[in-house]
């Protein structure tokens, strides 16, 4: 899905990853931590990938792993940004010291199970992964649920 | 998103609900920062609240930079779910006071 990389776009495409995401079964939890993550990354990208211009693009991919998971692919075509690499907020400071940066993606790096950075193509490419049961606690209904094509 | 408030005895408990996200948080702000103008003890219930953000976070940090520096207490109370995670992620779970029921946090503000 390719929208231009402005706020508008942010519901739209959050729509679409939970719709696919909950067709193919993630739980209420997990819908809920992927969209979290969609509004953090994406936030990010319509804000500063496209400091000079403004008509970048975002694209948003994603599909079921054969092992279950589910992932999520961001695209952009900004200057390289690795979020990753972001020093995390020190989140033991008191109230009155707290700075407000780098929040977003300490929490896409905390609520997804996986995030990797790539850069390839002149484009900045992340990809998150969800795993089929992520939070502890959660059982699935069948342990050996299929994955057969 | 939704903000209502009333004072029990002292203390002005501040509940909220819906959504405290990129669309929402600057009103949040604003509302919540109107209401604790005067008051010195302050319960922020976010029971009905089933969704904070980065955005959501930053509205509520500021709030409490804001009550603290005026000489008032803020706590919170009643979180659950992702909320609470997300909470507990950025360490907001440790700068501000967290109550499972309104009653403790009433005890505490």
């Amino acid at each position: 899905m390719q929208m231009p990389a402005r706020r508008e776009s942010l519901h739209p495409i959050q729509e679409f990853v939970l719709k696919e995401a909950s067709v193919r079964g993630m739980p209420g939890d997990v819908l809920q931590k992927i969209e979290l993550v969609l509004e953090e990354v994406l936030l990010n990208i319509i804000n500063y990938a496209y400091p000079e211009t403004d008509s970048g693009e975002v694209q948003t991919g994603c599909r079921e792993q054969d092992s279950g998971d589910f992932q999520i692919r961001i695209m952009d075509h900004g200057a390289p940004f690795d979020p990753l690499k972001r020093p995390d907020p020190d989140t033991g400071r008191p109230v009155q010291h707290r700075e407000v940066g780098g929040l977003g993606i300490h929490l896409v790096k905390n609520m997804a199970d996986r995030v990797e950075y790539t850069r390839q193509d002149g484009r900045n490419i992340l990809d998150i992964v969800f795993n089929a049961v992520s939070s502890p606690g959660h059982k699935p209904a069948h342990k050996d649920a299929s994955t057969s094509n | 998103m939704e903000i209502n408030s009333k004072k029990v005895d002292q203390v002005l408990v501040i509940s909220v609900s819906g959504r405290l996200d990129t669309t929402t948080a600057q009103d949040f702000e604003s509302s919540c920062l109107e209401l604790v103008k005067d008051e010195s003890r302050i319960v922020v219930d976010l029971q009905e609240v089933e969704y904070v953000s980065s955005a959501g976070l930053r509205g509520i940090l500021s709030v409490g930079k804001t009550v603290r520096s005026n000489g008032g207490g803020l706590v919170f109370c009643c979180l659950r779910g992702m909320v609470k995670e997300v909470f507990e992620i950025s360490g907001f779970a440790s700068i501000f006071s967290i109550y499972d029921t309104r009653e403790q946090a009433l005890e505490s503000a």
